[in-house]
């Protein structure tokens, strides 16, 4: 009898309700995870990434239950991967979470996402390139506070990529920079990406007049199937040549877009921008929220992300409209600046907004098209940052 | 072996030379689809050289109601031509027979063939 009490009293101590109890942190990390798979399901932000982010977090968070061994990967001895523990001890989330350590998974959403894009808007209107190249302040004027906030400087380069609002380049370049705060910028990106329709207005309201949201922009020229053909393979010939540490993400991200402009590649266009990329963006999200343990999350670095996210945000939007105010001047009145807004990438909802801000003033209106130059500039123009951050302090 | 680090720069240097970067980059990028625009409205204004302007021919008068009608204007034309001795046939044009009436029964077939379902 002695001996089966014992065996009893082994397995509730072994047990993660112990171990839950020993450390709140695990606690409110739980509520933490439930919280933002609230969101997800309920108030639908950005659910396709949300909902596996949320729940690795919940899972990493289970003691004992031993998901992922962030001390394989982060602050070793050597300062790599300890890979014969990987290999020995690891489990899913070690092996999922290596493609987020070497850089995998991003270039491969952005593979499905070049499939999916039209660049025909931004080749009709080259302009619109400026408009996506100023949403950029963010990144850097974001830097710039996480270091007066005391990050170490790889740290707030990653805590400035949030400003580009693309949740697969911020993965990459914390991936890169400083995979200890992976968990805490993801969550901060997709949240903030899912906040765009609640935080841009304001700011475009605040810096456009009246008559400037009226504008009705001219309708655009159409291109030719050769002209979006030949796109791709300029641009990544020239960003990487120029930035050869932006090669993977832009040459991923014209690569898909080939595929689909070429029309000769049907079958892997396809597979790239669907099944492809859902069972990438499974293996992202679940990985990124194993890296969130209560050790790393619940801390006030984390709070301090979050609040530079949004300035983040912010300043991209106000760098974008800014500088559509000034276009719009030296056209005499020929730019709608709504449409810089949409050069933070967030595609297509930064767009979506632009349109949507414009329409309130004038039901005549429609952005829509005008911004996809902007918000497509806007992806090329953060995956030139990450590069240009990347080379800076790799 | 001696390694040195690397010297993280000033948030200055970082911001002047990262938004410096992404709008050259963005720039060049501007500049090379503008070209390459130009480019192929350029082999595409050769490929179709606009055509020449032709004179627009005369446009048909409106009959007027009370006018002579067609079959006398076509008798008189041609008297005309046969007077003047320059008759040549310019022009054939074919007729289409028209069904000036169709049975009821064809006709309530033609509908139920022919209108769509949400009228029906």
């Amino acid at each position: 009898m002695q001996a089966f009490f014992q065996t009893i009293q082994k397995i509730v101590e072994s047990s993660g309700f112990v171990l839950l109890f020993q450390n709140l942190g695990y606690l409110a990390m739980i509520l933490v995870a439930c919280g933002l798979l609230y969101l997800a399901i309920v108030k639908k932000f950005e659910p396709l990434l949300l909902l596996p982010i949320a729940f690795g977090m919940l899972m990493a968070n289970l003691p004992g239950s031993g998901i992922i061994h962030m001390e394989f990967f982060v602050d070793t001895p050597t300062g790599y991967p300890l890979w014969e523990k990987i290999l020995q001890e690891g489990g899913l989330g070690d092996l999922l979470y290596l493609g987020v350590k070497l850089g995998i998974y991003p270039p491969l959403i952005f593979l499905g996402i070049g499939t999916m894009t039209d660049f025909g808007p931004l080749i009709s209107n080259p302009k619109s390139l400026l408009l996506g190249a100023a949403a950029q302040l963010g990144i850097f004027f974001t830097y710039v506070g996480a270091i007066l906030l005391r990050f170490q400087p790889n740290e707030a380069a990653a805590i400035g990529i949030i400003g580009g609002a693309d949740g697969p380049t911020a993965i990459f370049v914390t991936g890169q920079l400083a995979p200890g705060l992976l968990g805490s910028i993801a969550v901060a990106a997709y949240s903030y990406m899912a906040l765009v329709p609640v935080i841009q207005p304001p700011i475009m309201r605040l810096l456009t007049t009246k008559e400037e949201r009226k504008i009705q922009m001219r309708q655009l020229r159409t291109v030719s199937k050769t002209e979006k053909i030949v796109f791709p393979i300029l641009c990544t010939i020239v960003i990487s040549l120029i930035l050869p540490q932006s090669a993977v993400l832009v040459g991923m991200l014209m690569l898909g877009n080939l595929m689909k402009e070429s029309g000769v590649v049907e079958r892997i266009t396809k597979t790239a921008g669907n099944e492809l990329m859902n069972i990438i963006t499974i293996f992202l999200g679940f990985s990124v929220g194993c890296t969130t343990s209560a050790d790393t999350f619940l801390t006030w670095r984390t709070l301090g992300i979050i609040l530079l996210g949004l300035v983040a945000f912010s300043v991209g939007t106000a760098g974008g409209v800014l500088l559509g105010k000034l276009m719009c001047w030296l056209t005499h009145g020929q730019v709608n600046p709504l449409i810089g807004a949409a050069g933070v990438s967030a595609v297509p909802m930064a767009a979506r907004v632009a349109q949507k801000v414009g329409q309130e003033e004038n039901p005549q209106n429609f952005l829509l098209m005008h911004a996809m130059g902007p918000n497509v500039a806007g992806v090329i123009g953060s995956a030139v940052a990450a590069g240009i951050l990347i080379n800076l302090f790799k | 072996m001696i390694v040195a680090a690397k010297v993280a720069p000033s948030p200055a240097v970082v911001v002047c030379t990262g938004m410096g970067l992404v709008f050259a980059i963005l720039i060049v990028i501007s500049l090379l689809i503008t070209a390459q625009g130009k480019l192929f409205d350029w082999l595409q204004a050769k490929q179709n050289p606009p055509k020449a302007e032709l004179p627009k021919p005369p446009q048909p008068q409106p009959a007027e109601e009370d006018s002579v009608s067609p079959e006398i204007l076509a008798a008189i034309t041609a008297a005309a031509y046969a007077m003047v001795g320059e008759c040549k046939i310019c022009s054939v044009q074919p007729v289409k027979k028209t069904i000036l009436s169709k049975s009821s029964w064809a006709k309530a077939g033609m509908e139920e063939a022919t209108t769509p379902f949400g009228l029906k």
